[in-house]
C-alpha cells in the first residue's frame, strides 16, 4: 500500500497548487435527431451504415428465411456459435444440423482456432454507426466473433436502438454482470501500412449481418 | 525523473537528419494529409461536434480536479468487479509490478497490444530481461518490434515507413518471399501473430479509458488484436496512468464519439471494448460443458504516476486531458516537417512537446516546446481543447528562467529594450533596417543569399525573409492625419 499512499498524498499536494481551466458549471444535453425520429428510420440508418463499412447484408422477412440465410452461410462448415439458448430465432437446430461441427459451449483451443465461421445474436444494434453490442457471458463466448475468418451475426428488429446512448440505457442491467461489452463496427481491419485498408488483419476480415423480421 | 538516454543526440541534429531525409516527407506528408481530411469529414458528420466536445472535455477536467477521490472509488469498483489493482509510482516500480503478476502466475509468453504507456516505461526490455517473451500484435508496433525501431505516431506507429520498407523488414526478418502489397503484408502478419495470441498465457494492454462508476476498462482497436490480448491468454495486465480515468459511461460515451474521430476519421473503431474483469465463474452445479465465459482468470490494472502527479501540480495540468488521438500531430507543421522520432521520447507532436518535458522534467528537454510555431492548429483540432500553445509557452519560460541563456540572446533583448523604450530611436533604427534589407532583396524577399548581414543571418538560412513595406504604418498614419 506504500506505493497508493505515496501517489495518493502526491495528488492531493498537487491539487492544492495545481492551474486547472474552469470548467463549465452546466452544459446543455447532447440533441440526438436520430432519437427523436421514428423507430422505422432506424433499419435503414443501420443498413446503410453496415453498406458503407464492407458488411454483406441480408434482410428477411420470416424467422424460416433467417434460418435459410444463416444455413447457406454454415453448411458444410466448422462452426463457432453462442449456445443455443442465447442464438435468436431457434437458429440452433439450423447450426447444428448444416455445419460440418458445431462448438456452442466449452471448447479446447485448438478446436477454437479451427472454425471457419462464427454466429452469434446481438445484445443491442447500433442504427447511427452500424455496431453490433454483444455482452461476455457464458452462453455468448467472445471467440464466436473473434477468432474465424466469417463472423455471421442475427440480428432482431428489436435489436434496434438509435445510438450508442440508447445502447447503454438499453443494457445497463447486463453490462455490469458481464465480464465485457464488446462493440463491433464492420470487419477488422488496419491502415498501418501507408494508410491502405486492409482486411481482416486479426480479428473476422467478413462480417456478415442477417437482419430478421 | 529520467533524463534523456545518452545516446540521444541533440535536438538540433535530430532535426536537421529528419528535415534532410525527403524519404520521411513524402511517407508523413501522405499520411497527415489524408488524416486531416478523414477528420474533417468524421467530424461533420457528428451531429453537435462542437457541445460533445465541450462535454468530453469537462469530464476530463472534472477527473483532474478531483483526481484523488476518483481514483480511490476507480479502485474500490474495479476490486468489486474482480480486478486486481496495484500502484506504481515510477517506471521501474510499474515493470517490477508486472514481471511479479507474471511470474507468481507461470507467465512465461506475453502477447501485448499497442499501448504508449509501456513505451513511455520500457516495458519489452524489461520482460526480456526476466526471461519472458514478448510480441508485439498490432500490425504497425510488429513491424517496429521487428525493425527494433521505435513508434514515430502514437496512433500510425509506422507513419515514417513505406509499404516497400515493411516488405523489406518482413522479407528479412520473417524469411518469406518480398510483396509491398498491404493485403498480403497483412495476411502474414495475421498468420504469424495468430500462432502467438493462441500460445500466449499473459496479455499486456494499455487502457485508453478507465472508468470510475463502474470500474472497468475502456480499450479502442481495428485489428482486433486489443480483444486477443484480453480474451485468450488467462492473465491480463492493463496499464494505465493515473490521468485516464473518466467519471461515468456515460462520459465514456462521449469519448468513444470523439476519440475515433479525431484519430482516424472513423465515427467509431472497429473493436470498442469494454473489460469489466476476469471471466464470470458460474453458480455450482453448472454443467462443465456450459462454461463459456471466456477471458482471462486474472485481470490486473496497474496505475501508474511517473511524473503525472508533479505534471499535476504545475502550469501545464491541463496536458493530463490528452486522450491521445494523435490529430494533434496531423496539422502540425513542425511535426509534419520532422516526423516522429526526433521529439526523441515516447510522445511527438504538440502533445508531446509539452508532455514529455512535463512528465520527465525540463532539463534536457527544454528545446521541445521551441519545435513549435505557435500557429494553434493544434488547439483547435484537440477534441478536448486543451491549449497546447498557452502550455508551450509556459514551459518557454520555464527554460529561459532556468537559464543559462545565451550571450547573443542576452545582448539582443537589451539592445531591443534599449531601442523599443526611445520611440525616436526607434523610428530610426527600423528606417535603416528596412533600407538595408530592400537592398538585399530580390522580388520582395531576402533569400539565403546575400541573406541577412551579421548575426540575423541565421533566419535567412532556413527561410526567406518578407522585405518590410516601404512605408510604415507610422508614416502612413501620421499623413492621412495631416491630410485630414
Amino acid at each position: 500500500m506504500e506505493a497508493r499512499e505515496e501517489i495518493l498524498g502526491r495528488v492531493r499536494a498537487a491539487l492544492r497548487t495545481a492551474r486547472l481551466p474552469a470548467r463549465p458549471a452546466s452544459l446543455p444535453p447532447i440533441p440526438s435527431a436520430l432519437e427523436a425520429a421514428p423507430p422505422e428510420t432506424w433499419r435503414a440508418r443501420f443498413v446503410a451504415e453496415l453498406l458503407a463499412l464492407g458488411v454483406a447484408v441480408h434482410e428477411a422477412t420470416t424467422p424460416e428465411e433467417v434460418r435459410e440465410l444463416v444455413r447457406t452461410r454454415v453448411a458444410g462448415r466448422r462452426v463457432r456459435s453462442w449456445a443455443r439458448a442465447a442464438l435468436p430465432y431457434d437458429l440452433g437446430a439450423t447450426l447444428a444440423e448444416a455445419s460440418a461441427s458445431l462448438l456452442d459451449g466449452a471448447a479446447e483451443r485448438a478446436a477454437l482456432a479451427a472454425a471457419e465461421v462464427g454466429v452469434t445474436g446481438v445484445d443491442a444494434a447500433i442504427a447511427e454507426t452500424g455496431t453490433l453490442a454483444l455482452i461476455a457471458a457464458p452462453d455468448r463466448p467472445r471467440t464466436a466473433s473473434l477468432l474465424p475468418q466469417t463472423h455471421v451475426a442475427v440480428v432482431r428488429s428489436a435489436d434496434l436502438v438509435p445510438n450508442l446512448r440508447s445502447a447503454l440505457t438499453r443494457l445497463r442491467g447486463a453490462i455490469p454482470a458481464a465480464s465485457a461489452l464488446q462493440l463491433v463496427t464492420g470487419p477488422s481491419r488496419s491502415a498501418d501500412i501507408e494508410l491502405q485498408l486492409t482486411l481482416g488483419v486479426h480479428g473476422p476480415g467478413e462480417l456478415v449481418v442477417v437482419l430478421g423480421p | 525523473m529520467s533524463a534523456p538516454p545518452p545516446a540521444l543526440p541533440p535536438f538540433a541534429e535530430r532535426v536537421r537528419a529528419a528535415v534532410g531525409d525527403a524519404h520521411l516527407h513524402e511517407a508523413i506528408d501522405r499520411a497527415t494529409g489524408q488524416l486531416q481530411a478523414r477528420r474533417g469529414a468524421a467530424f461533420a458528420s457528428l451531429e453537435a461536434a462542437d457541445l460533445v466536445r465541450d462535454h468530453a472535455r469537462a469530464a476530463k477536467l472534472e477527473v483532474l480536479a478531483r483526481l484523488d477521490t476518483m481514483l480511490e472509488q476507480f479502485e474500490a469498483n474495479a476490486r468489486a468487479n474482480g480486478i486486481a489493482v496495484h500502484w506504481a509510482r515510477d517506471a521501474e516500480e510499474a515493470q517490477r509490478l508486472v514481471v511479479e503478476i507474471a511470474r507468481a502466475a507461470g507467465c512465461r509468453r506475453a502477447v501485448k497490444a499497442k499501448s504508449m504507456v509501456t513505451e513511455e516505461i520500457h516495458l519489452n526490455a524489461a520482460l526480456e530481461a526476466a526471461g519472458i517473451r514478448v510480441v508485439e500484435t498490432d500490425l504497425g508496433e510488429y513491424v517496429v518490434q521487428l525493425r527494433a525501431d521505435r513508434p514515430s505516431h502514437i496512433i500510425l506507429p509506422i507513419i515514417h515507413l513505406t509499404k516497400e520498407d515493411v516488405g523489406r523488414t518482413m522479407e528479412e526478418k520473417l524469411a518469406v518471399p518480398y510483396t509491398s502489397a498491404p493485403q498480403e503484408l497483412c495476411a502474414l502478419a495475421r498468420e504469424r501473430l495468430r500462432a502467438e495470441f493462441l500460445e500466449a498465457d499473459l496479455g499486456i494492454s494499455g487502457g485508453n479509458f478507465a472508468i470510475v462508476e463502474s470500474g472497468s476498462l475502456g480499450l479502442v482497436s481495428n485489428e482486433g488484436n486489443i480483444r486477443m490480448v484480453t480474451t485468450l491468454p488467462r492473465v491480463h495486465v492493463a496499464l494505465v496512468g493515473i490521468e485516464k480515468l473518466v467519471p461515468t459511461l456515460v462520459d465514456w460515451e462521449r469519448m468513444v464519439q470523439v476519440l475515433a474521430r479525431s484519430a482516424t476519421g472513423q465515427k467509431i473503431t472497429v473493436y470498442t471494448t469494454l473489460v469489466n474483469g476476469p471471466r464470470r465463474v458460474p453458480p455450482a452445479g453448472t454443467p462443465a460443458g456450459r462454461i463459456v465465459d471466456e477471458g482471462p482468470e486474472q485481470v490486473h490494472v496497474i496505475l501508474l504516476d511517473h511524473g503525472r502527479s508533479a505534471t499535476l501540480a504545475g502550469d501545464e495540468a491541463e496536458i493530463l486531458a490528452c486522450i491521445r488521438c494523435g490529430a494533434c500531430l496531423n496539422v502540425c507543421p513542425v511535426f509534419r516537417n520532422i516526423g516522429g522520432h526526433a521529439y526523441g521520447d515516447t510522445y511527438p507532436g504538440p502533445m508531446g512537446a509539452v508532455l514529455t518535458p512535463s512528465l520527465r522534467g525540463l532539463p534536457g528537454w527544454e528545446e521541445l516546446p521551441q519545435a513549435s510555431s505557435l500557429c494553434g492548429a493544434c488547439r483547435d483540432v484537440c477534441p478536448v481543447r486543451i491549449d497546447l500553445p498557452r502550455m508551450l509557452l509556459s514551459l518557454r519560460a520555464k527554460g529561459v528562467e532556468r537559464g543559462p541563456v545565451g550571450l547573443v540572446p542576452r545582448l539582443f533583448m537589451k539592445a531591443y529594450a534599449f531601442l523599443a523604450t526611445r520611440p525616436r530611436l526607434l523610428r530610426l533604427a527600423m528606417k535603416l533596417a528596412r533600407a538595408c534589407a530592400r537592398r538585399r532583396a530580390r522580388d520582395g524577399w531576402v533569400e539565403r543569399t546575400p541573406g541577412l548581414p551579421g548575426l540575423l543571418r541565421g533566419w535567412t538560412e532556413q527561410r526567406d525573409f518578407k522585405v518590410p513595406a516601404a512605408r510604415t504604418f507610422d508614416d502612413w498614419w501620421e499623413r492621412r492625419r495631416g491630410s485630414a
